[in-house]
């Protein structure tokens, strides 16, 4: 969208904005934004298979949780 | 007397209490609760990787789950209404837009919850730029949400808001 000029700015998480700038050969600067949302979460609807979808999120490698932005998972 | 079997009369005073376990109803944005079958799992982290990469990464983890990740809010809304799934890693913007419980929260390095946003622009923008910007995002949670966190993440009103479906910019 910069490129073709379609905008004035994009806005996007920083882990996602530090991929970009690594894949891009643009000339881009970073204007950190005025709040900071809350990062991914995890949300098991089956009762049943909660405890082990938690634990199978809690222990993704962190090539996986890099992702989706994310280090470690807690309880909310 | 060894291998004699004591035989106890036990009154209970009062019945003991009945539980009836009804199943949990469905969140709104589902249209029932998740069915049997295989662990069904949604995955919709819009700015991140594309959503076949990212898919690959969480199937590669979650074993014996089908996962499936969206790029589109349209798409995500559109499967949970006709295939609820039995979890959903999302952003939270989404999570909350749809009215679904977060069971466990992603945390930074430092065990924050929040999330760093950065504006990507040719030029240093100034505040004054700000107000009168038009800004590209991917969808995060359907334009109107969208329009509504990027206006507070940029802190100004914008004159255009342009979505994406993935982060190219």
């Amino acid at each position: 969208m910069l490129q073709f000029g379609n905008v004035d700015a994009v806005i996007l998480p920083a882990s996602a904005a530090e991929r970009l700038l690594a894949s891009t050969q643009m000339a881009l600067v970073r204007t950190p934004a005025a709040e900071s949302p809350v990062l991914p979460a995890l949300s098991a609807l089956d009762a049943g298979r909660r405890g082990a979808l938690e634990a199978a999120v809690r222990g993704l490698p962190a090539e996986v949780n890099g992702k989706v932005g994310v280090d470690r998972w807690g309880a909310p | 007397m060894a291998g004699a079997v004591e035989i106890v009369d036990v009154t209970l005073e009062e019945p003991p209490p009945v539980v009836t376990l009804a199943p949990a109803p469905a969140p709104a944005a589902l249209a029932a609760a998740p069915q049997g079958g295989p662990t069904l799992v949604y995955l919709f982290v819009p700015g991140s990787v594309r959503p076949r990469a990212l898919e690959a990464a969480f199937a590669g983890q979650l074993a014996g789950a089908e996962v499936t990740a969206f790029g589109s809010w349209q798409d995500f809304e559109q499967a949970l209404q006709a295939r609820p799934p039995h979890a959903v890693v999302a952003t939270r913007t989404a999570l909350d837009a749809l009215g679904l419980p977060v069971t466990l929260q992603g945390l930074d390095a430092s065990g924050s919850a929040n999330e760093r946003y950065v504006l990507l622009s040719d030029h240093p923008l100034g505040p004054g730029e700000l107000g009168g910007a038009a800004v590209g995002t991917v969808d995060l949670a359907g334009r109107e949400r969208s329009t509504e966190l990027v206006k507070r993440l940029v802190g100004a009103e914008l004159v255009g808001l342009e979505a994406a479906g993935q982060a190219g910019a």
